[in-house]
């Protein structure tokens, strides 16, 4: 038969409070043994609730103490806004009561005597009328019932103005929040302020009727109690003035929005701190529900705001709002310990692969699910406000504000990239992740308008530009960070935090602070077992230099992915779409960020590199395995499909004059592929110069009659100038081709430089005026002295070239070098042209060997350049015919 | 008594306990695994590391030899290698060791063997489970449900009179000093081990009622924490019972002491053997002695402290060196 509950408790509790005493052993085995009882755990289970108890009566008393320190601020500002109106009131007052019984009557006296003979006034006489005057202003005997006129009058005052203040939140609550979900409408109705409001006119109305009261049961007031009913009366009648005011406020989503992130920080700044309430998980899980409530509310204001047609303003600054949120929030949350529950608990389905166990052997003995884990969601917040900011901008987006639009985006960005800093992979993630759902919804919307006015053209552009900037940017702050690390103190400062466990960690990269935070718990242990901490300092700082290197390889390798898997394919998306302009500046963005991981993944490695030498055999765990050479071929890899996309995309950019309002798309592209071919012929990599140069041509000649339409105002030297400028881009690449067949024996380039041109001129209507105009172009190039906008960039390209052509020997490694090459050119042009590197251009070896060879090119002159190049190669060929060394003595033509 | 007339003139009463129900408030779990690791780790099964005998006879005299492996051999199986002698030393090392952790003290009657002249030719190594010392004397106390022979169908019960034992006969073998405590230690861990309480099981109530609500990862620290406490002197990982909750270092630094625990016992275990040694060559005539070779020393442990402290070791490198199967293992002895 079973013992009633209270003997089989009270049983527990004799044997709980006996069975330490019956286990041999240390205090560890009959702390184990006390726990192996069920009363132990049934008096844990009463404790932690007289605990809670406390406990909520504490976070009371606390929230009823923030309310009135809110409240002192509230009546602190009040006072300081009514504060000059109630000083004029009264001394209006004053005034009136001096000149009614002072002023007029010695005014009315001075009139009567002076009809006589008025005599000087002697200065006494002028101090006993000042006095007076004072006397004058001093209370009196009150009149008769005026006590009982001033407290009805304040009874109705207070009594109106609770109505006005009624009415107006009637009118905000009937229009703004009537159709509101009620998460939303608690905004209204919790407001500190009106609440404020309420209790101070509903006191002074109180006090009046009360005050009534006493008058009618013959008690009497005196002038002291008089001035306090006047005041309290006039300040709940001035502070309507501002109230009423902020009553409308709850109109304007912004001003909603930062009372509801007001909210949200104080519920954060509940948690975050090391006190007795911080640590219950019970009020850690209530602030978390508060704050999550008050997300709710803003991602409903944002759904009111859309439904209303709010201005794009508004929208703007809800989403301005949010980031910043998010951003004070990233660096308020580090103190808040990872296991808290203002963490939300999501459910974690295990790995039935690799999370075995007594799990497994239960699920599947039972034949049920492995049961799954409540983890903490360490960026719940992130994520929900992410969504937030995500639906602000797509509705700017589809408003076509594209202005408001950016800014938000920008602000987005600039979280992005202090992820990146803080080397907070999953939130620099997250962020990614916000971005890349804004420009699916951005392709959804035509940014680019045609329509509208110069701003909305300029910004519709902006949208995609911005978003692809979120990976520079980022990648320049972790090269920032990369570039500020100071591995031994940050690694010291592990390895004391460690042992220290006061110490703040949030200024530690993620995964080392959970490290730290486990090494903590270890510490623990070992104390309790041996006394004293016993593992060296040195393996806990290899376990921080692994796990640093883990973040950095990391935050590089996220960065990388995100380029590898948004920028091409979005290119593509933008140019299928007809988005080409956009198509375009995300190209360029592509391009810059893949230059900014270049450096990243040079800076990375070294540091991680730096961070190896703290690796210790002893403390044996996997090193992060990097390869820095892999890092390289993926940014080239993704360089060269940028690089595509944009040969896909040239032909269909607009060759319009540009007008400075936007970005010139055609002449990025036609540079941007300029160069491309450049690298082309230094990597040896004929596949690129193969796809990029037929398309490079048409573009030169396109170029070419934009710059024409460009300067169509311009005197015609001028003009020619310019224009063929562009084309000399071309024929130096071209030329670049032809010496590479000739010298290095690369005869891909030049076969599908001649192909191109075959086919070209083939079509073209006359051929004969093309070739003209390239060689006039190159001739009045020679004869000007001036520097032309592109001769820079193109000698810059002779020093990139000279390096291939230097391994193998075709030309001196330095400029000022005159060390003979090692291999003599093949062709006499291409020697004669290595052996007058630096006055040479390449550019005479296209005209000389082909454009010039061509039949259509009979009758045209040749440029100086192309005609010393031929004589040069005709001495060249004598030399070789006639024996003598090339480079040796009596060589002519020989300069080495 | 043997058909050629040899018999064993032993003064302990043999005898035999029936099978008892389990008691389940007992796991033991902890305690038999820390016996089993140590009995198993002590001394190679076959008694040859490398394929060289661990327990060498000085002098190696192949009749005494003969008769110390009669003495010890319910204790050793055979060798691949046909080294019996060390082989069954190591059996009786590691049967001895696995009680000793457990009880902290051994006792062994060394009870010879005599022709029919009555003349002593060999000795039977007996261990004594339940003996006291009373007036210098070893006395065997016989348990209450004792039976005089296991195979029979009608066992007879056994006169529960204590039995004097010899002082001449009798071999004590106790812990080494700075482990006399363990096995105390490890008596208090009898109960721990187990999944989850027993009072959780009325949790599974489908009606929900009497549910007592209790904490799994503070029960599981807890237990982590005394396991790791009560075998701190002796350094041994619990099966890695808290491996999680301690740094690697942490537990280098014990495998290194279960390895010193282990060395110490050795030494005790083959103290005993020749003490055993002394016995038996007093009553059968000669004199012989055993040494330990091959096995880790305390030399080894000191330098591989020293390595560890400076960060030069690595686990499976310590783990490989401290391996008494490893191939090819020679130590300087």
């Amino acid at each position: 038969m079973k013992a009633p509950k209270l003997i089989r408790r009270s049983r527990r509790l004799i044997w709980l409070a006996v069975a330490p005493f019956l286990h041999g052993g240390n205090r560890w085995t009959r702390k184990a043994a006390r726990r192996q009882e069920a009363g132990f755990w049934l008096v844990r289970n009463s404790i932690s609730r007289v605990r809670f108890k406390v406990l909520s009566s504490l976070f009371r008393r606390r929230h009823s103490l923030r309310e009135r320190l809110t409240a002192t601020v509230v009546a602190r500002r009040i006072l300081r806004a009514i504060f000059l109106p109630v000083l004029l009131a009264v001394g209006a007052v004053v005034f009136l009561v001096w000149f009614d019984q002072s002023l007029l009557p010695a005014l009315l006296d001075y009139l009567e005597r002076a009809e006589g003979a008025i005599p000087p006034e002697s200065a006494w006489t002028l101090v006993e009328r000042a006095l007076s005057w004072v006397r004058a202003i001093a209370p009196g005997q009150p009149a008769e019932g005026a006590h009982a006129a001033l407290l009805v009058t304040g009874a109705q005052v207070t009594g109106a103005f609770l109505g006005l203040y009624f009415a107006a939140i009637s009118v905000v609550a009937g229009n703004a929040y009537g159709d509101v979900p009620p998460d939303l409408r608690s905004v209204l109705i919790e407001d500190p302020v009106g609440s404020f409001y309420l209790k101070v006119v509903g006191f002074t109305g109180g006090t009046c009727l009360f005050g009534l009261g006493m008058l009618a049961l013959g008690y009497s007031f005196g002038a002291g109690s008089a001035v306090v009913f006047a005041i309290l009366g006039a300040a709940s009648v001035l502070s309507f003035i501002k109230l009423g005011k902020r009553v409308f406020e709850f109109l304007d989503p912004e001003a909603v929005t930062s009372s509801l992130a007001s909210d949200i920080a104080t519920a954060v700044n509940s948690v975050a701190g090391t006190g007795l309430l911080t640590r219950d998980r019970s009020i850690q899980a209530h602030h978390q529900a508060i704050a999550a409530r008050k997300l709710d509310a803003w991602d409903e204001m944002v759904s009111v705001s859309i439904g209303r047609s709010q201005s794009a303003s508004a929208l703007k600054n809800i989403g301005q709002n949010t980031v910043l949120l998010l951003r004070w929030y990233s660096e308020a949350k580090l103190p808040i310990p990872r296991e808290s529950y203002w963490f939300e608990r999501t459910l974690e389905h295990p790995s039935y692969l690799l999370d075995g166990g007594s799990n497994l052997t239960s699920a599947l003995g039972a034949g049920v699910w492995m049961s799954p884990k409540m983890e903490p969601d360490q960026l719940w917040l992130e994520k929900r406000a992410g969504e937030i900011i995500q639906r602000v901008v797509v509705a700017l987006l589809e408003q076509g504000s594209n202005g408001p639009c950016v800014e938000v985006v920008e602000s987005l960005n600039d979280w992005i990239a202090r992820s990146a800093h803080q080397l907070r992979v999953s939130q620099m993630e997250m962020g990614f992740q916000i971005a890349r759902r804004i420009g699916s919804a951005a392709r959804a919307v035509p940014a680019e308008v045609r329509e509208g006015t110069d701003r909305d053209r300029r910004y519709g552009l902006a949208v995609p530009d911005c978003l692809a900037r979120a990976i520079p940017h980022a990648a320049g702050f972790l090269n920032r960070r990369l570039g500020a690390l100071a591995l031994d103190q940050l690694l010291e400062d592990a390895s004391k935090a460690t042992m220290d466990g006061s110490l703040p960690l949030g200024e530690f990269p993620p995964r080392l602070r959970a490290n730290i935070e486990s090494f903590r718990i270890e510490h623990s242990v070992e104390r309790d077992i041996e006394g004293s901490i016993q593992t060296p300092s040195w393996f806990v700082q290899h376990h921080a230099a692994r796990l640093l290197s883990v973040d950095l390889r990391t935050t590089f390798e996220s960065l990388l992915n995100e380029a590898e898997q948004w920028l091409p394919s979005q290119a593509k998306l933008l140019r299928e779409g007809g988005a080409v302009e956009s198509a375009a500046m995300l190209i360029q963005r592509g391009l810059e960020s893949v230059s900014k991981l270049e450096t990243n993944g040079e800076r990375t490695d070294s540091t991680l590199e730096k961070l190896k030498l703290r690796r210790v055999k002893t403390a044996g765990e996997e090193w992060p395995d990097v390869n820095p050479e892999q890092w390289k071929e993926r940014l080239r890899v993704l360089r060269l499909g940028l690089v595509k996309e944009l040969v896909q995309l040239t032909p269909l950019l607009s060759t319009d004059p540009p007008s400075g309002d936007l970005p010139d798309s055609f002449g990025f592209a036609y540079s941007t592929l300029c160069d491309a071919m450049i690298d082309a012929l230094k990597d040896m990599d004929a596949t690129t110069f193969e796809l990029v140069y037929p398309i490079l041509v048409p573009s030169a000649l396109r170029a070419h009659d934009r710059v024409k339409s460009e300067l169509a105002e311009s005197p015609a030297e001028n003009v020619l100038y310019f224009s063929t400028d562009v084309m000399l881009d071309v024929m130096d690449i071209s030329g670049y081709a032809y010496l590479w067949k000739f010298s290095l024996g690369k005869e891909r380039f030049w076969d599908n430089v001649t192909d191109v041109w075959d086919d070209l001129l083939s079509r073209y209507r006359k051929p004969a005026d093309l070739i003209r105009l390239i060689a006039g172009g190159e001739d009045f190039h020679n004869q000007r002295l001036a520097t032309s906008p592109r001769s820079e960039i193109r000698w810059q390209w002779r020093g990139r070239m000279r390096q291939p052509l230097a391994d193998k020997g075709f030309a001196p490694r330095r400029l000022v070098s005159r060390t003979l090459p090692n291999v003599i050119a093949i062709d006499p042009v291409a020697s004669t042209y290595l052996q007058h590197w630096e006055s040479r251009k390449a550019r005479d070896l296209m005209l000389s060997e082909y454009l010039l060879k061509r039949p259509e090119a009979g009758g045209i002159p040749l440029p100086r350049g192309v005609d010393d190049l031929r004589e040069g190669a005709k001495m060249v060929s004598d030399n070789r015919a006639s024996g003598r060394v090339e480079g040796g003595p009596g060589f002519p033509g020989a300069s080495w | 008594m043997t058909n050629s007339g040899v018999r064993l003139d032993r003064a302990s009463i043999s005898y035999y306990l029936p099978t008892t129900g389990n008691d389940y408030s007992e796991t033991n779990q902890y305690p038999s695994m820390f016996a089993d690791d140590v009995a198993k780790k002590l001394f190679p099964v076959g008694g040859e590391v490398g394929r060289e005998a661990v327990f060498q006879l000085s002098p190696n005299d192949e009749n005494v030899s003969g008769i110390i492996e009669s003495a010890f051999a319910r204790y050793g199986g055979r060798s691949r290698y046909g080294r019996e002698f060390s082989s069954i030393l190591s059996g009786f090392g590691n049967q001895t060791a696995h009680s000793l952790v457990s009880s902290g003290a051994e006792t062994f009657e060394v009870a010879p063997t005599v022709d029919a002249n009555g003349k002593a030719i060999g000795s039977l190594v007996l261990r004594l489970p339940r003996v006291w010392k009373f007036a210098g004397f070893t006395w065997q106390t016989i348990p209450k449900n004792a039976l005089a022979d296991a195979h029979s169908e009608n066992p007879k019960p056994v006169n529960r009179r204590p039995v004097r034992i010899p002082r001449d006969r009798v071999v004590h073998m106790t812990l080494p000093q700075e482990y006399r405590r363990v096995p105390s230690g490890l008596r208090a861990l009898r109960h721990m081990g187990r999944a989850v309480p027993d009072f959780a099981i009325q949790n599974l109530n489908p009606d929900g009622t009497d549910r007592i609500p209790y904490d799994v990862e503070e029960l599981r620290g807890i237990e982590q924490r005394a396991v790791a406490s009560i075998t701190q002197s002796t350094g041994w990982n619990g099966r890695r019972t808290f491996d999680d909750a301690v740094t690697g270092y942490y537990t280098m630094r014990r495998f290194l002491r279960f390895e010193e625990f282990k060395i110490r016992l050795r030494k005790a275990v083959a103290g005993t053997i020749n003490r055993i040694l002394a016995v038996a060559g007093a009553t059968v005539g000669f004199t012989a002695e055993v040494s330990l070779h091959h096995l880790p020393t305390l030399e080894e442990t000191a330098a591989s402290r020293n390595d560890l402290a400076a960060g030069r070791l690595d686990f499976r490198q310590m783990m490989d060196q401290y391996s008494i199967y490893r191939r090819g293992r020679v130590t300087s002895q």
